[in-house]
């Protein structure tokens, strides 16, 4: 498996810490998908153009009236330039101007300075822009009409995947995003499902952030220049959150899995682990194990309900990944050690002196109790 | 109702007996087994949120999470904790007071050497995980919804204000959070000539904004020392909220999800189970209960509708405790019959559970009365003065708006002084003079832009 050579113009801004952005390379999705096609769901893997990218980092977000699905309604005849009431209320009189613009009549001549200011901003963006300050990244204003051969491409690979799809980038999977869902879930049926959920997501963000534009190359590249970023589609699966596993590879051995739904107690999981476990290792033995370019590494695995087991994605080590019902520093000691006070480490130390390394450590959620994380109120 | 695995150390509870306008949220048979109370906890993760929560509540707290992963989440159910005094008069305060996990007997004796009395739970309390950097999410003012008290953490090796400080002052102000306690935590690490320094710092930082008047108590939630005093303190100074007991029952689905093994015989097969908060009335075990929106699905003309969802309540419980009927407070998982691959992954979130045709209308347009802030909360000042300024609504913006404790996209339509118009992304349950927060993505973040209330909507065809 041969290095990548991501595409020229675009730069690793952390480049101070090199090993972590290697590892993460080998996880990247269109590199482990060529070894592992058979193992995992069918997917289709679309390269980025520039200008979707500038779309993403944009802060720009508007959506066509017709992006949003139509629901059948009581009144149809609502009209745009119908208010309930033409008068600002009092309210505003009530909240405390410190936190607050207002809008009654006293301060109508203040919000047209404001106004004034609003395009002083824009002006000062458009020299901005022109300087290649940063700005224009977050404030350039790109449509989805902007890129139609790409909607067009997606559309296409829904289709071809049956009609329902998950989408991710690179790495991650827009999960912290399922508000923008019109199924509450990463279910999207067409390119606008995939777009709202891309672009409201701080994962996708955060897989933005691993290449980024040369400095001098920022005028040279065009909008269709193929950038370093993938998107992924994925075919829906309306899978069962209990049979996910993450499991942890040290110096090609599985040393640990962990439930990935920590957040709920299935009972059934505790007669099944042992089973389980054996499923995990023996795919680990003969599907995993020396075919993925790297001795230290997490994969996840998803098992069906008749034992077959599927790759869903891989993770380098690295506190960005998530351990789990595992602190990294269990696992990883050495890894983490930089990080840690000193007295922390003397309590590891003893600790993991009687972890023998050769020794699987499978943890599930055992009861009830004391479950927190994933609670939100909001996702 | 056959009665179900009780545990012998809480108290029974009786359907047949159970008379609603008699409950109250101290009532024995209801804080022997759930929370009736909830606590947000505002503070930065490093000022020892979790230590604090750990050393009242006793719960083992999250483990080492990613550090890019941003807690944008209101954790409610995060940890319940009882509170107990002794009934023995020689036993002085602040020592008397206690806390104990929520599975905890009712009367376990107390510890004092040589005391032989019997503890009295005095109160059961929830604690609400509120984001720590970054804040204000706009899920902050959601959660604020079912916050009744605050503990605001500051650490005692740091000079007050901290930028962090006022942010979190800010944001209770906007809550109209009114019972606040502030923690001067990592008291330990200080010399007591600091500690007082910073006191008189706390006073005078906090005079003239909502949580004047505060008490401030000094601890060290890692040496445990003076959790007894925040115990007094909850019991003393924190109203005990008003219920509504009697109302049809209305709850938020914080999450849901499907406890069944793959392959499952359907004889076998669990329904789905909803986790939330109830907002009024008493939900009780056998009762009739609805979804809404429901299941969303499209016509044969393209167009969406949603079918409400029916089921009955077969199981009640609250963390590990089985409950006959449970009432407003923490978090409360309910099982039903509805098909559970509906369930899976959280997908009910944001609906509303409640009595059969009570339930309030669904709504996918709205118009509202808004707010704007003047500037973004919880900004780092490296973005400087003109970026954290809220730029006004519109149209065509799309954004996020919470309502109730729902999260979905929405696009504005049309905007006039303070009013605009929005269309949801998804249909949600709620009515008019309900509360909404707006959120726009501001430097990749979604960042709270301002509030408001629903004037009136247009409804989803029945």
């Amino acid at each position: 498996m041969g290095k990548i050579n991501y595409q020229q113009g675009w730069t690793n801004p952390q480049s101070n810490n090199d090993k972590y952005f290697e590892n993460k390379l080998k996880c990247s999705f269109e590199q482990w998908y060529r070894v592992f096609k058979n193992n995992t769901f069918s997917s289709i893997v679309i390269p980025l153009p520039k200008i979707f990218i500038d779309y993403l980092n944009s802060d720009h977000f508007t959506m066509s009236e017709e992006s949003f699905p139509e629901f059948r309604t009581e009144d149809n005849g609502e009209d745009d330039e119908e208010w309930s009431s033409t008068t600002p209320s009092d309210m505003s009189t009530k909240l405390d101007k410190r936190y607050y613009q207002s809008y009654d009549s006293e301060s109508e001549s203040e919000s047209d300075n404001e106004q004034d200011e609003d395009d002083e901003d824009e002006d000062e963006k458009e020299k901005d822009n022109n300087n290649n300050n940063n700005n224009n990244k977050t404030n350039r204003k790109i449509s989805e009409k902007d890129f139609p051969e790409l909607i067009k491409e997606i559309e296409d690979a829904i289709a071809k995947l049956g009609g329902e799809v998950v989408p991710k980038l690179n790495w991650s999977s827009p999960k912290d995003a399922t508000w923008m869902n019109i199924h509450s879930s990463l279910k999207c049926l067409t390119p606008t499902d995939v777009l709202l959920l891309l672009k409201s997501s701080d994962f996708i963000n955060h897989d933005l952030c691993q290449f980024q534009i040369e400095k001098d190359q920022e005028e040279i590249l065009k909008d269709d220049s193929i950038s370093p970023f993938t998107l992924v589609l994925r075919k829906y699966h309306n899978l069962f959150h209990s049979m996910e596993f993450r499991c942890f590879v040290k110096n090609n051995q599985l040393i640990a899995i962990s439930q990935r739904d920590t957040s709920t107690y299935y009972k059934f999981l505790q007669e099944k682990k042992q089973h389980l476990q054996d499923l995990i290792q023996q795919f680990f033995n003969t599907i995993v194990k020396d075919k993925f370019d790297d001795i230290n590494y997490t994969f996840d695995v998803y098992i069906t309900r008749d034992d077959k087991v599927y790759l869903m994605d891989f993770n380098p080590i690295h506190p960005s990944t998530d351990a789990l019902l595992f602190d990294w520093e269990e696992l990883f000691e050495e890894l983490m050690e930089e990080k840690e006070e000193k007295e922390t480490n003397n309590n590891n130390n003893n600790q993991n002196n009687n972890n023998n390394n050769n020794t699987l450590e499978f943890r599930i959620i055992e009861n009830n109790e004391g479950i927190k994380p994933n609670l939100a109120m909001t996702i | 109702m056959s009665e179900t695995k009780i545990k012998s150390v809480l108290v029974a509870q009786d359907i047949k007996t159970l008379d609603p306008t008699k409950l109250t949220p101290l009532s024995p048979e209801v804080i022997s087994r759930q929370a009736t109370i909830n606590i947000g906890t505002i503070g930065h993760v490093a000022h020892g949120k979790s230590t604090v929560v750990k050393a009242i509540s006793g719960v083992q707290t999250v483990r080492f999470t990613s550090e890019f992963k941003r807690n944008i989440t209101i954790k409610l159910g995060y940890a319940n904790a009882k509170i107990y005094k002794c009934t023995n008069p020689e036993c002085h305060r602040p020592g008397c007071y206690r806390s104990f996990r929520s599975n905890t007997e009712d009367s376990p004796l107390c510890d004092r050497p040589g005391c032989g009395g019997h503890m009295q739970l005095l109160r059961h309390v929830s604690f609400v995980d509120c984001p720590g950097h970054d804040v204000l999410m706009a899920t902050m003012l959601n959660g604020a919804a079912v916050m009744d008290a605050a503990l605001l953490l500051i650490a005692g090796n740091e000079s007050c204000p901290q930028p962090q400080t006022s942010e979190h002052i800010a944001a209770i102000e906007i809550m109209n959070l009114k019972n606040i306690i502030i923690l001067q935590n990592k008291i330990d690490l200080v010399k007591e000539a600091a500690a007082k320094e910073q006191y008189g710092q706390i006073l005078k930082f906090i005079q003239g904004t909502v949580a004047e008047g505060a008490p401030i108590i000094p601890i060290s939630a890692q040496m445990k020392y003076n959790i007894e005093v925040i115990c007094e303190y909850i019991v003393k100074k924190i109203p005990i909220p008003v219920r509504d007991f009697t109302s049809d029952p209305r709850l938020i689905v914080i999450r849901s999800f499907d406890v069944n093994k793959p392959g499952a015989r359907v004889d076998d097969l669990k329904g789905g189970v909803a986790g939330g908060s109830i907002l009024k009335g008493v939900l009780k075990i056998g009762d009739e209960v609805e979804v809404r929106p429901g299941v969303i699905t499209k016509d044969l003309d393209g167009r969406m509708k949603c079918l409400p969802l029916f089921s009955r309540i077969l199981s009640l419980y609250a963390e590990e405790n089985d409950l006959q009927y449970a009432v407003p407070g923490g978090l409360i998982g309910v099982g039903t019959r509805i098909d559970p691959s509906l369930c899976r992954a959280d997908r009910l979130v944001g609906q509303v559970l409640g009595a059969v045709g009570k339930l309030p209308e669904i709504f996918i347009s709205l118009e509202v009365n808004f707010f704007l802030l003047r500037r973004l909360l919880g900004v780092k000042s490296e973005g400087g003065e003109k970026q954290s300024k809220v730029r006004k609504l519109a149209k065509d913006d799309t954004l996020m708006v919470n309502i109730g404790s729902t999260s979905t996209g929405c696009r504005v339509t049309a905007v006039k002084h303070d009013l605009a118009k929005l269309t949801l992304l998804t249909p949600v349950c709620t009515m008019e003079g309900e509360k909404i927060a707006l959120s726009r993505r501001v430097d990749k973040n979604w960042r709270l832009i301002g509030w408001g209330t629903i004037k009136k909507g247009t409804l989803i065809e029945a």
